[in-house]
Protein backbone atom coordinates (compact mmCIF):
# COMPACT_ATOMS: atom_id res chain seq x y z
CA UNK A 1 0.00 0.00 0.00
CA UNK A 2 0.65 3.92 -0.39
CA UNK A 3 -0.66 6.21 0.94
CA UNK A 4 -1.08 10.00 -0.48
CA UNK A 5 -2.30 13.39 -0.52
CA UNK A 6 -5.09 14.87 -3.00
CA UNK A 7 -5.10 18.31 -3.55
CA UNK A 8 -7.84 20.28 -4.90
CA UNK A 9 -6.17 23.73 -6.45
CA UNK A 10 -9.37 24.86 -7.09
CA UNK A 11 -10.80 25.14 -3.26
CA UNK A 12 -7.28 26.03 -2.19
CA UNK A 13 -7.54 29.90 -0.46
CA UNK A 14 -3.83 30.09 0.62
CA UNK A 15 -4.91 30.58 4.47
CA UNK A 16 -2.06 28.63 5.06
CA UNK A 17 -4.01 26.88 7.92
CA UNK A 18 -2.48 23.42 7.13
CA UNK A 19 0.90 25.27 6.99
CA UNK A 20 0.45 26.20 10.86
CA UNK A 21 -1.31 23.29 11.71
CA UNK A 22 2.15 21.52 10.25
CA UNK A 23 3.94 23.62 12.47
CA UNK A 24 2.36 22.60 15.62
CA UNK A 25 1.97 19.56 15.54
CA UNK A 26 5.49 19.26 14.81
CA UNK A 27 6.63 21.77 17.24
CA UNK A 28 8.84 23.95 14.44
CA UNK A 29 10.75 26.98 14.85
CA UNK A 30 10.33 30.21 12.72
CA UNK A 31 11.45 29.68 9.45
CA UNK A 32 11.46 26.32 9.58
CA UNK A 33 7.99 24.76 7.35
CA UNK A 34 7.40 21.50 6.83
CA UNK A 35 4.21 22.16 4.61
CA UNK A 36 4.37 25.35 2.64
CA UNK A 37 1.63 27.18 0.66
CA UNK A 38 2.79 28.33 -2.67
CA UNK A 39 1.23 30.82 -4.31
CA UNK A 40 2.18 30.59 -7.97
CA UNK A 41 1.96 33.13 -11.30
CA UNK A 42 0.55 32.40 -14.52
CA UNK A 43 -0.42 33.99 -17.62
CA UNK A 44 1.25 37.62 -19.28
CA UNK A 45 0.12 40.76 -18.63
CA UNK A 46 -2.67 42.15 -18.95
CA UNK A 47 -3.90 38.87 -18.39
CA UNK A 48 -2.25 37.61 -15.12
CA UNK A 49 -3.03 34.54 -13.39
CA UNK A 50 -2.57 33.41 -9.86
CA UNK A 51 -3.00 29.78 -7.61
CA UNK A 52 -2.27 28.41 -5.01
CA UNK A 53 -0.62 24.95 -3.97
CA UNK A 54 -0.12 23.31 -0.26
CA UNK A 55 3.18 21.13 -0.57
CA UNK A 56 4.93 19.45 1.71
CA UNK A 57 6.14 15.70 0.92
CA UNK A 58 5.22 13.98 -0.99
CA UNK A 59 6.18 10.22 -0.34
CA UNK A 60 7.17 9.69 -3.29
CA UNK A 61 6.74 5.44 -5.14
CA UNK A 62 10.91 6.59 -6.12
CA UNK A 63 12.48 9.13 -3.72
CA UNK A 64 15.53 10.48 -4.44
CA UNK A 65 16.20 11.17 -1.14
CA UNK A 66 16.20 8.33 0.11
CA UNK A 67 18.69 6.94 -2.65
CA UNK A 68 20.96 9.59 -2.44
CA UNK A 69 20.92 9.53 1.44
CA UNK A 70 24.55 8.46 2.30
CA UNK A 71 23.33 7.14 6.07
CA UNK A 72 20.00 5.41 5.43
CA UNK A 73 18.00 8.21 7.76
CA UNK A 74 15.88 8.30 4.98
CA UNK A 75 13.37 5.52 4.61
CA UNK A 76 10.51 4.11 2.76
CA UNK A 77 8.49 2.33 5.46
CA UNK A 78 6.64 -0.79 3.34
CA UNK A 79 3.94 -1.19 5.25
CA UNK A 80 2.35 2.34 3.66
CA UNK A 81 5.26 4.15 1.80
CA UNK A 82 5.06 6.57 3.84
CA UNK A 83 9.11 8.40 3.54
CA UNK A 84 10.10 8.71 7.07
CA UNK A 85 13.27 10.19 8.63
CA UNK A 86 15.47 8.45 11.37
CA UNK A 87 17.32 11.57 13.56
CA UNK A 88 19.55 8.29 14.79
CA UNK A 89 21.49 8.32 12.01
CA UNK A 90 21.31 11.91 10.23
CA UNK A 91 24.67 12.83 9.74
CA UNK A 92 23.17 16.46 8.49
CA UNK A 93 25.26 16.58 4.94
CA UNK A 94 21.78 18.08 3.35
CA UNK A 95 21.94 15.51 0.43
CA UNK A 96 18.40 14.88 0.55
CA UNK A 97 17.51 18.88 0.20
CA UNK A 98 19.57 18.24 -3.05
CA UNK A 99 17.70 15.37 -4.41
CA UNK A 100 14.01 16.66 -3.70
CA UNK A 101 12.11 18.34 -6.49
CA UNK A 102 9.40 19.54 -4.37
CA UNK A 103 11.89 21.13 -1.19
CA UNK A 104 10.74 19.27 1.69
CA UNK A 105 13.63 17.96 3.20
CA UNK A 106 14.33 21.54 5.65
CA UNK A 107 17.38 21.65 7.72
CA UNK A 108 17.31 22.66 10.94
CA UNK A 109 20.44 24.62 12.36
CA UNK A 110 20.00 24.08 15.82
CA UNK A 111 19.75 20.30 15.64
CA UNK A 112 22.46 19.91 12.73
CA UNK A 113 20.24 17.58 10.78
CA UNK A 114 17.41 17.58 8.37
CA UNK A 115 13.79 17.46 9.40
CA UNK A 116 10.72 16.72 7.29
CA UNK A 117 6.75 15.57 7.31
CA UNK A 118 5.81 12.53 8.49
CA UNK A 119 2.52 12.34 6.85
CA UNK A 120 1.67 12.71 10.90
CA UNK A 121 2.70 9.06 11.42
CA UNK A 122 1.48 8.91 14.75
CA UNK A 123 -1.83 10.18 14.59
CA UNK A 124 -2.37 8.20 10.68
CA UNK A 125 -1.56 4.87 13.40
CA UNK A 126 -3.82 6.03 15.84
CA UNK A 127 -6.63 6.34 12.92
CA UNK A 128 -6.98 10.31 12.70
CA UNK A 129 -5.69 12.17 10.23
CA UNK A 130 -2.81 14.16 9.41
CA UNK A 131 -2.67 17.60 10.80
CA UNK A 132 -2.74 19.38 7.37
CA UNK A 133 -5.80 17.11 6.41
CA UNK A 134 -7.54 17.73 9.70
CA UNK A 135 -6.96 21.16 9.85
CA UNK A 136 -7.81 22.66 6.00
CA UNK A 137 -10.82 25.06 6.50
CA UNK A 138 -11.60 24.59 2.21
CA UNK A 139 -11.30 20.87 2.81
CA UNK A 140 -8.73 21.16 -0.47
CA UNK A 141 -6.31 18.20 1.07
CA UNK A 142 -7.65 14.49 1.72
CA UNK A 143 -5.68 12.17 2.75
CA UNK A 144 -5.46 7.73 2.02
CA UNK A 145 -4.29 4.86 -0.29
CA UNK A 146 -3.31 6.65 -3.26
CA UNK A 147 -4.75 3.82 -5.57
CA UNK A 148 -8.06 5.18 -4.12
CA UNK A 149 -7.81 8.46 -4.40
CA UNK A 150 -6.56 7.77 -8.26
CA UNK A 151 -9.99 5.87 -8.62
CA UNK A 152 -11.57 9.21 -7.03
CA UNK A 153 -9.79 11.97 -8.78
CA UNK A 154 -8.16 10.76 -11.54
CA UNK A 155 -4.03 9.99 -11.59
CA UNK A 156 -2.85 13.65 -12.80
CA UNK A 157 0.21 14.54 -10.56
CA UNK A 158 1.50 17.26 -12.85
CA UNK A 159 0.69 21.04 -12.86
CA UNK A 160 2.38 24.15 -14.17
CA UNK A 161 4.39 25.44 -11.97
CA UNK A 162 4.91 22.22 -9.87
CA UNK A 163 8.19 19.78 -11.21
CA UNK A 164 7.62 17.35 -13.62
CA UNK A 165 6.16 13.25 -11.50
CA UNK A 166 8.55 11.45 -13.66
CA UNK A 167 11.93 12.71 -11.49
CA UNK A 168 10.19 10.69 -8.39
CA UNK A 169 7.00 9.80 -8.65
CA UNK A 170 4.95 11.94 -6.23
CA UNK A 171 1.99 9.76 -4.36
CA UNK A 172 -0.09 13.42 -5.38
CA UNK A 173 -3.53 13.18 -7.14
CA UNK A 174 -3.69 16.86 -8.37
CA UNK A 175 -6.90 18.82 -9.41
CA UNK A 176 -4.67 21.34 -11.25
CA UNK A 177 -6.39 24.92 -11.10
CA UNK A 178 -7.94 26.31 -14.06
CA UNK A 179 -5.31 29.31 -13.83
CA UNK A 180 -2.47 26.33 -13.84
CA UNK A 181 -3.82 24.71 -16.91
CA UNK B 1 26.17 36.65 -2.85
CA UNK B 2 29.17 34.85 -4.02
CA UNK B 3 30.79 35.42 -1.00
CA UNK B 4 28.24 33.68 0.90
CA UNK B 5 28.02 30.65 -1.51
CA UNK B 6 31.49 29.96 -0.86
CA UNK B 7 32.12 30.16 2.75
CA UNK B 8 28.46 28.01 2.98
CA UNK B 9 29.91 25.66 1.04
CA UNK B 10 33.60 25.63 1.93
CA UNK B 11 33.59 22.63 3.32
CA UNK B 12 32.98 20.81 -0.12
CA UNK B 13 34.94 23.12 -2.13
CA UNK B 14 38.04 22.81 -0.80
CA UNK B 15 37.60 18.84 -0.37
CA UNK B 16 36.37 18.57 -4.01
CA UNK B 17 39.84 20.75 -5.36
CA UNK B 18 41.94 19.30 -3.22
CA UNK B 19 40.71 15.81 -3.37
CA UNK B 20 40.90 16.03 -7.17
CA UNK B 21 44.69 17.97 -6.92
CA UNK B 22 45.79 14.65 -5.01
CA UNK B 23 43.72 12.47 -7.17
CA UNK B 24 45.64 14.07 -10.01
CA UNK B 25 49.44 14.85 -9.00
CA UNK B 26 49.30 10.80 -7.86
CA UNK B 27 48.02 9.85 -11.00
CA UNK B 28 50.93 11.94 -12.95
CA UNK B 29 53.28 11.41 -10.18
CA UNK B 30 53.22 7.87 -10.27
CA UNK B 31 53.44 7.73 -13.90
CA UNK B 32 56.29 10.29 -14.17
CA UNK B 33 58.03 7.36 -12.15
CA UNK B 34 57.30 4.73 -13.87
CA UNK B 35 58.49 6.01 -17.09
CA UNK B 36 61.77 7.96 -15.52
CA UNK B 37 62.63 4.21 -13.71
CA UNK B 38 63.78 2.76 -17.26
CA UNK B 39 66.24 5.45 -18.32
CA UNK B 40 67.01 7.07 -14.68
CA UNK B 41 66.10 4.99 -11.74
CA UNK B 42 67.52 6.29 -8.89
CA UNK B 43 66.29 10.23 -9.28
CA UNK B 44 62.95 8.46 -10.44
CA UNK B 45 62.57 7.27 -6.64
CA UNK B 46 64.26 9.88 -5.08
CA UNK B 47 61.91 13.01 -7.37
CA UNK B 48 58.96 11.68 -6.51
CA UNK B 49 58.86 9.92 -3.13
CA UNK B 50 58.08 13.60 -1.58
CA UNK B 51 55.45 14.20 -3.83
CA UNK B 52 53.60 10.92 -2.43
CA UNK B 53 53.65 12.26 1.02
CA UNK B 54 52.14 15.63 -0.26
CA UNK B 55 48.99 13.30 -2.09
CA UNK B 56 48.69 11.91 1.13
CA UNK B 57 48.67 14.92 3.04
CA UNK B 58 46.24 17.12 0.46
CA UNK B 59 43.91 14.23 0.65
CA UNK B 60 43.80 13.76 4.44
CA UNK B 61 43.15 17.73 4.68
CA UNK B 62 40.74 17.53 1.87
CA UNK B 63 38.87 15.04 4.16
CA UNK B 64 38.77 16.64 7.07
CA UNK B 65 37.51 19.85 5.46
CA UNK B 66 34.73 17.81 4.01
CA UNK B 67 33.44 17.11 7.44
CA UNK B 68 32.57 20.87 7.97
CA UNK B 69 29.74 20.28 5.83
CA UNK B 70 28.10 17.42 7.87
CA UNK B 71 25.64 19.35 10.54
CA UNK B 72 26.11 16.14 13.63
CA UNK B 73 29.94 15.01 13.68
CA UNK B 74 28.78 12.32 15.94
CA UNK B 75 26.66 10.50 13.58
CA UNK B 76 30.14 10.36 10.64
CA UNK B 77 30.22 6.58 10.92
CA UNK B 78 26.71 6.20 9.14
CA UNK B 79 28.09 8.10 6.40
CA UNK B 80 29.01 4.75 4.78
CA UNK B 81 25.82 2.74 5.31
CA UNK B 82 23.81 3.30 2.06
CA UNK B 83 26.63 2.40 -0.40
CA UNK B 84 23.96 0.90 -2.58
CA UNK B 85 22.67 3.71 -3.92
CA UNK B 86 24.07 6.64 -2.13
CA UNK B 87 26.97 8.05 -4.22
CA UNK B 88 27.57 10.36 -1.63
CA UNK B 89 28.22 6.97 0.68
CA UNK B 90 30.32 5.47 -2.49
CA UNK B 91 32.53 8.75 -2.88
CA UNK B 92 33.14 8.58 1.49
CA UNK B 93 34.68 4.98 1.30
CA UNK B 94 36.52 5.29 -2.31
CA UNK B 95 38.05 8.49 -0.57
CA UNK B 96 39.04 6.47 2.35
CA UNK B 97 40.52 3.61 0.10
CA UNK B 98 42.90 5.93 -1.72
CA UNK B 99 44.01 7.50 1.54
CA UNK B 100 45.13 3.35 2.75
CA UNK B 101 46.40 2.70 -0.64
CA UNK B 102 48.51 6.14 -0.81
CA UNK B 103 49.69 5.44 2.99
CA UNK B 104 50.79 1.77 1.82
CA UNK B 105 52.40 3.40 -0.92
CA UNK B 106 54.47 5.69 1.30
CA UNK B 107 55.23 2.80 3.61
CA UNK B 108 56.13 0.95 0.92
CA UNK B 109 58.76 3.24 -1.10
CA UNK B 110 60.10 3.95 2.67
CA UNK B 111 61.19 0.39 3.16
CA UNK B 112 62.37 -0.08 0.00
CA UNK B 113 59.53 -2.34 -1.23
CA UNK B 114 59.32 -0.60 -4.65
CA UNK B 115 58.07 -3.28 -6.49
CA UNK B 116 54.91 -3.80 -4.18
CA UNK B 117 54.05 0.19 -4.23
CA UNK B 118 54.22 0.32 -8.19
CA UNK B 119 51.67 -2.01 -7.76
CA UNK B 120 49.54 -0.89 -5.36
CA UNK B 121 50.08 2.88 -7.30
CA UNK B 122 48.34 1.24 -10.81
CA UNK B 123 45.59 0.51 -8.72
CA UNK B 124 45.66 3.56 -6.34
CA UNK B 125 45.10 5.45 -10.41
CA UNK B 126 42.24 3.74 -11.16
CA UNK B 127 40.40 4.49 -7.45
CA UNK B 128 41.35 7.77 -7.74
CA UNK B 129 39.05 7.67 -11.32
CA UNK B 130 36.50 5.96 -9.70
CA UNK B 131 36.85 8.84 -7.00
CA UNK B 132 36.31 11.63 -9.53
CA UNK B 133 34.12 9.35 -10.79
CA UNK B 134 31.86 9.27 -7.53
CA UNK B 135 32.25 13.12 -6.76
CA UNK B 136 30.63 13.65 -9.64
CA UNK B 137 28.06 11.77 -9.79
CA UNK B 138 26.59 12.75 -6.49
CA UNK B 139 26.04 15.95 -8.14
CA UNK B 140 24.34 14.70 -11.33
CA UNK B 141 21.78 12.64 -9.18
CA UNK B 142 20.48 15.47 -8.06
CA UNK B 143 17.78 17.70 -8.55
CA UNK B 144 19.79 20.87 -9.84
CA UNK B 145 19.91 21.09 -13.60
CA UNK B 146 22.92 23.08 -13.63
CA UNK B 147 24.95 19.87 -12.02
CA UNK B 148 22.87 17.02 -13.34
CA UNK B 149 24.47 16.18 -16.61
CA UNK B 150 28.47 15.48 -18.33
CA UNK B 151 29.83 18.96 -18.29
CA UNK B 152 29.93 17.78 -14.24
CA UNK B 153 32.27 15.02 -15.13
CA UNK B 154 34.22 16.87 -18.10
CA UNK B 155 34.64 20.10 -15.24
CA UNK B 156 35.83 17.17 -12.63
CA UNK B 157 37.76 15.26 -14.40
CA UNK B 158 39.83 18.18 -15.97
CA UNK B 159 40.34 19.65 -12.56
CA UNK B 160 41.88 16.81 -11.62
CA UNK B 161 44.25 16.88 -14.81
CA UNK B 162 45.52 20.29 -14.39
CA UNK B 163 45.69 20.60 -10.61
CA UNK B 164 47.87 17.33 -10.96
CA UNK B 165 49.84 18.93 -14.51
CA UNK B 166 50.63 21.99 -12.05
CA UNK B 167 51.43 20.13 -8.76
CA UNK B 168 53.48 17.40 -10.06
CA UNK B 169 56.02 19.99 -12.17
CA UNK B 170 55.76 21.97 -8.86
CA UNK B 171 56.80 18.24 -6.81
CA UNK B 172 59.90 17.43 -9.67
CA UNK B 173 61.08 20.62 -9.77
CA UNK B 174 61.34 20.75 -5.83
CA UNK B 175 62.84 17.55 -5.71
CA UNK B 176 65.22 19.12 -8.61
CA UNK B 177 66.47 21.67 -6.14
CA UNK B 178 67.03 19.89 -3.47
CA UNK B 179 69.21 18.24 -5.65
CA UNK B 180 67.71 15.07 -4.62
CA UNK B 181 66.01 13.66 -8.07
CA UNK B 182 67.60 15.58 -10.94
CA UNK B 183 65.29 14.68 -14.46
CA UNK B 184 66.85 14.42 -17.49
CA UNK B 185 64.15 13.58 -19.77
CA UNK B 186 62.63 16.77 -21.00
CA UNK B 187 60.34 14.94 -23.24
CA UNK B 188 58.39 13.44 -20.53
CA UNK B 189 57.70 17.15 -19.15
CA UNK B 190 56.53 18.61 -22.38
CA UNK B 191 54.41 15.67 -22.51
CA UNK B 192 52.86 17.27 -19.49
CA UNK B 193 52.25 20.30 -20.87
CA UNK B 194 50.47 18.78 -23.42
CA UNK B 195 48.19 17.11 -20.81
CA UNK B 196 47.44 20.80 -19.06
CA UNK B 197 46.47 22.14 -22.23
CA UNK B 198 43.59 19.42 -23.09
CA UNK B 199 42.75 20.07 -19.05
CA UNK B 200 41.80 23.75 -19.86
CA UNK B 201 40.65 23.35 -23.96
CA UNK B 202 37.84 20.71 -23.15
CA UNK B 203 36.15 22.65 -20.32
CA UNK B 204 36.76 25.80 -22.59
CA UNK B 205 35.38 24.30 -25.86
CA UNK B 206 32.63 22.50 -23.73
CA UNK B 207 31.55 25.22 -22.04
CA UNK B 208 29.35 26.69 -24.81
CA UNK B 209 27.44 23.86 -25.51
CA UNK B 210 27.08 23.60 -21.94
CA UNK B 211 25.56 27.19 -21.64
CA UNK B 212 22.84 26.78 -24.46
CA UNK B 213 21.73 23.35 -23.01
CA UNK B 214 20.63 25.04 -19.77
CA UNK B 215 18.94 27.18 -21.51
CA UNK B 216 16.91 24.84 -22.96
CA UNK B 217 16.21 22.94 -19.77
CA UNK B 218 13.42 24.72 -17.82
CA UNK B 219 13.53 27.90 -15.62
CA UNK B 220 15.91 26.46 -12.62
CA UNK B 221 18.34 26.33 -15.92
CA UNK B 222 17.98 29.02 -17.53
CA UNK B 223 18.56 31.22 -14.34
CA UNK B 224 21.93 28.90 -13.55
CA UNK B 225 23.31 30.19 -17.27
CA UNK B 226 21.70 33.75 -16.48
CA UNK B 227 24.20 33.91 -13.29
CA UNK B 228 26.66 32.72 -15.19
CA UNK B 229 26.54 35.30 -17.62
CA UNK B 230 25.25 38.04 -15.74
CA UNK B 231 26.27 38.70 -12.21
CA UNK B 232 28.91 35.88 -11.87
CA UNK B 233 30.71 37.04 -15.07
CA UNK B 234 33.52 39.09 -13.53
CA UNK B 235 34.23 35.43 -11.02
CA UNK B 236 33.77 33.71 -14.60
CA UNK B 237 36.71 35.72 -16.22
CA UNK B 238 38.72 35.74 -13.46
CA UNK B 239 38.14 31.92 -13.35
CA UNK B 240 38.90 30.91 -16.89
CA UNK B 241 42.05 33.85 -17.03
CA UNK B 242 43.92 32.01 -13.52
CA UNK B 243 43.41 28.76 -15.57
CA UNK B 244 44.80 29.81 -18.85
CA UNK B 245 47.22 31.67 -17.36
CA UNK B 246 49.00 28.67 -14.99
CA UNK B 247 48.75 26.15 -18.47
CA UNK B 248 50.62 29.40 -20.75
CA UNK B 249 53.04 29.66 -18.03
CA UNK B 250 53.70 25.64 -17.65
CA UNK B 251 53.92 25.80 -21.48
CA UNK B 252 56.34 28.51 -22.04
CA UNK B 253 58.51 27.27 -18.95
CA UNK B 254 58.48 23.76 -19.80
CA UNK B 255 57.79 23.62 -23.90
CA UNK B 256 59.64 26.79 -24.46
CA UNK B 257 62.68 26.86 -22.59
CA UNK B 258 63.43 23.19 -20.88
CA UNK B 259 65.91 22.72 -22.85
CA UNK B 260 68.48 25.29 -20.69
CA UNK B 261 70.57 23.82 -18.34
CA UNK B 262 69.37 23.51 -14.96
CA UNK B 263 66.85 26.58 -15.77
CA UNK B 264 63.85 23.27 -14.58
CA UNK B 265 65.36 23.00 -10.73
CA UNK B 266 65.26 27.04 -10.44
CA UNK B 267 62.45 27.66 -11.28
CA UNK B 268 60.76 25.55 -8.56
CA UNK B 269 59.45 29.08 -6.82
CA UNK B 270 57.79 29.63 -9.81
CA UNK B 271 56.06 26.13 -10.95
CA UNK B 272 54.52 26.90 -7.21
CA UNK B 273 52.73 30.20 -8.31
CA UNK B 274 51.67 28.76 -11.58
CA UNK B 275 50.16 25.77 -8.54
CA UNK B 276 48.48 28.58 -6.92
CA UNK B 277 47.45 30.29 -9.83
CA UNK B 278 45.50 26.84 -10.89
CA UNK B 279 44.47 26.05 -7.79
CA UNK B 280 42.59 30.03 -7.74
CA UNK B 281 41.08 29.44 -11.31
CA UNK B 282 39.96 25.69 -10.39
CA UNK B 283 39.26 26.65 -6.78
CA UNK B 284 36.52 29.90 -8.27
CA UNK B 285 35.26 27.39 -11.03
CA UNK B 286 34.04 25.57 -8.08
CA UNK B 287 32.55 28.46 -6.42
CA UNK B 288 30.69 29.03 -9.73
CA UNK B 289 29.58 25.21 -9.78
CA UNK B 290 28.05 25.91 -6.39
CA UNK B 291 26.88 29.44 -6.78
CA UNK B 292 24.66 28.33 -10.06
CA UNK B 293 23.07 25.01 -8.42
CA UNK B 294 19.53 26.31 -8.80
CA UNK B 295 17.53 23.50 -7.78
CA UNK B 296 14.17 22.76 -9.38
CA UNK B 297 11.40 23.51 -7.51
CA UNK B 298 8.08 25.61 -6.95
CA UNK B 299 9.08 29.05 -7.43
CA UNK B 300 7.56 31.42 -4.98
CA UNK B 301 7.47 35.42 -4.82
CA UNK B 302 7.08 36.52 -1.33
Amino acid sequence: MQMGFYYNTDLCSACKTCQVACKDVNNLEAGILFRKVHELEAGEFPNPKAYNISMSCNHCADPRCVQNCPTGAMYKREEDGIVLHDDNVCVGCRMCIWSCPYGAPKYIEEKGMVGKCTMCVGLVEKGEKPACVASCLMRAIEFDDIEVLRQKYGDTADMQGIPPSEITQPSVVLKAHRNAK
Amino acid sequence: MLTEVMLEELGLILFTVLSQFAVGVFSLLHVTRHVLNKSEAKSADKATDNGFIITLAVMVIGMLCALFHMGNLSHVIFTIFNFRTSWLAREIIIAAVFVFLNAVIVFCYKKDETAFGNGVGWINIVVGAVLVFAEASIYSTSIVPAWSNVNTYITFYCSALLLGVTGTVWILALAARKGSGRIGNTGLLKKHCWLSVIAVAVPLVCLPVYLSSLNGLGDAAAESAALLTGPYMGAHIVRWVASLLAVALVFLLLYKKSDQPGSFAEKAPIFLIICILAFVGEGMGRVLFYAIGIPLGIPYWY
